[in-house]
């Protein structure tokens, strides 16, 4: 997975610091960009996480001069949960105990600076904006030189799962039909009670059974309805749903085109 | 009742339609209703209000925990000595935060209290903080009145119970748990008083920490806000051990300065949030990011001094 962030914002966004920053909204870095790629260790505890950053050459410098630390915030603030994981090597693992949580934890990777750095800006040597061009800057170690927007992990099938209330539905009812438009998503259709709820309580244990229950049903339909793939039209023209077949794969299950496949397995593992 | 998982701790249950939030719900929905009003009548005697509890919510199976052992009384609930704070972090510093921060958990504690009768009376929870009379007195006289007035008497008693009990976090949001319920509260205020002893000691620190956490209900609830608040800047627990810390340095050096209220604090808290907005304080070492703080305190107590002597 990437989550990255560009800097295409307009030039009036890159003064929020007194220093260019390379993260969304500020123009500091044209064309720059920050990445960070995840690979899961122990599912639901740990990941490998590979900060990856381009078009933003003075960072890039700092980074082969050493001058930088890669580091990532896991917080659940439900539970007063915030720790940070630091390295100098832009590869490193990032891991919580699931019981100091009392939410899904929140990831916020960043490059900061490993120690004081004094530096005159020469705008078209360092790739930033024009109107940093000549400033001085004292940046102070810990100074934010690249910012990931905060993310929290959840699995693909979640991303595929668009939530509508439905006034028409009585109490604790719920539907599920596929959609093709604009991509492939479920369109979950909610009572107006469940939908209140599993906004609020995704996480209780109780929203998280609810959860599994809908995710069992929308693995169904998929079964049933998209097990066959027929060409251009079918499954496998989707990125999310290749992800997902991936993700599963990586789990060792197989997917809806396998004739083994229980949705109600893959549901309670996913 | 409904099982858990086998290292789980009982608590209240959280299923869609016979949880603690639908109660929560049909309970903040109705403002001076028939159901405020039987609920705080239950609320008179320990046996009906944990009768009405029983029957509201279900309960999820769980290990119980050990209850409280030292005398509480309607007042020590209101307000827990130290004493008694340490004793509730001793008896469950083995409850993982996960479940420590759910009010789920915390309402089932309290219940447990009142049922074992280890508290005595359920009326206790509707004791308000900055008044003498007791929490019956406050619901005989809130019963007694009627109309918009009445009803919004009704309403803020029944909140107080909620939020004694368990927490409420419909109304005060995450941080409910940790500055409301008074199981609850103790519970982290100690744990963070024990966090930084353990890792940062100094024979004389307890009691200056203990200073700052139990400064005034206010000055608990700001740093508390600071810990649990989405927006939070604070990357890690080390910086806001660090900060808690410089405060207790400080006010141990100068007992009188203008940091030890709650609206300096808060001020102490904006501009320290702005540096850890731009800096990363996390990769510091503590002894660096205590520098940092240091200066902060300094530079604030010394400005409202100064105001101070206008």
């Amino acid at each position: 997975m990437i989550v990255s962030t560009g800097s295409s914002a307009p030039a009036s966004g890159c003064r929020a610091f007194p220093w260019p920053v390379l993260e969304a909204g500020n123009g500091s870095f044209v064309g720059g960009l920050y990445g960070v790629d995840l690979e899961h260790k122990k599912s639901g505890r740990s990941f490998m996480l590979t900060h990856q950053i381009e078009g933003a050459e003075l960072i890039e410098r700092w980074i082969r001069k050493g001058h930088v630390r890669f580091a990532c915030s896991v917080s659940a603030p439900v539970s007063a949960y915030r720790r940070l994981h630091v390295s100098e090597e832009p590869t490193h693992i990032v891991e919580w105990n699931p019981d100091d949580l009392g939410s899904y934890p929140l990831f916020t990777p960043m490059i900061v600076c490993g120690r004081d750095i004094d530096h005159r800006i020469n705008a078209v040597d360092d790739g930033v904006n024009a109107l940093w061009d000549g400033m001085e800057l004292h940046l102070m170690k810990g100074a934010r030189l690249a910012i990931c927007s905060t993310f929290a992990l959840q699995s693909g099938l979640l991303g595929l799962l668009d939530f509508r209330p439905k006034e028409d539905l009585e109490a604790g009812q719920f539907q599920i039909e596929p959609s093709r438009e604009g991509g492939f998503r479920f369109k979950v259709s909610l009572a107006s009670d469940l939908f209140r709820y599993l906004r609020h309580q995704r996480q209780e244990p109780s929203g998280r059974n609810i959860m599994t229950h809908i995710v069992s049903a929308a693995l169904s339909r998929l079964q049933r309805d998209f097990g066959d793939d027929d060409g251009d039209e079918g499954w496998e023209s989707y990125a999310n749903l290749l992800a997902l077949a991936n993700e599963l794969e990586k789990q060792g299950l197989p997917n809806w085109s396998d004739d083994t496949f229980q949705p109600e397995m893959a549901a309670t593992r996913l | 009742m409904s099982a858990a998982a086998e290292t789980d701790y009982a608590e209240r249950d959280e299923a869609a339609y016979t949880s603690f939030t639908a109660l929560r719900g049909r309970l903040l929905g109705e403002k001076g209703g028939r159901f405020q009003r039987n609920f705080l009548m239950a609320a008179k005697t320990s046996d009906n209000f944990v009768a009405l509890m029983d029957k509201e919510v279900a309960t999820v199976e769980g290990r119980a925990v050990v209850l409280f052992t030292k005398p509480i009384t309607e007042q020590s609930f209101k307000e827990m000595t130290v004493d008694q704070e340490q004793t509730v972090y001793a008896l469950w510093r083995d409850v993982p935060p996960r479940i420590a921060c759910r009010v789920s958990f915390w309402a089932e504690v309290t219940l447990q209290h009142l049922r074992e009768g280890v508290m005595e009376e359920a009326y206790w929870l509707a004791a308000n903080g900055g008044r003498n009379e007791s929490g019956e007195e406050r619901i005989d006289r809130t019963l007694a009145e009627s109309g918009e007035r009445g009803n919004k008497m009704v309403d803020d008693c029944v909140r107080t119970i909620l939020r004694r009990m368990s927490g409420l976090p419909a109304a005060r949001g995450n941080r409910s748990v940790f500055v409301n319920c008074s199981f609850g509260r103790a519970w982290w205020r100690e744990r963070l008083v024990a966090r930084i002893i353990d890792e940062h000691p100094d024979g004389e620190e307890r009691t200056a920490l203990l200073n700052v956490v139990r400064a005034s209900q206010q000055y608990w609830e700001n740093l508390v806000t600071m810990i649990v608040s989405r927006g939070s800047v604070f990357g890690s627990s080390k910086v806001q051990d660090a900060l808690v810390n410089g405060l207790a340095a400080h006010l141990r050096v100068d007992p009188a300065s203008p940091l030890r209220n709650a609206t300096a604090l808060a001020k102490v808290l904006r501009r320290f949030s702005n540096i850890a907005a731009s800096r990363e304080l996390g990769i510091l070492a503590f002894e660096e990011i205590c520098g940092v703080v240091d200066a902060l305190l300094k530079q604030i107590s010394h400005s409202l001094a100064k105001q101070e002597d206008r």
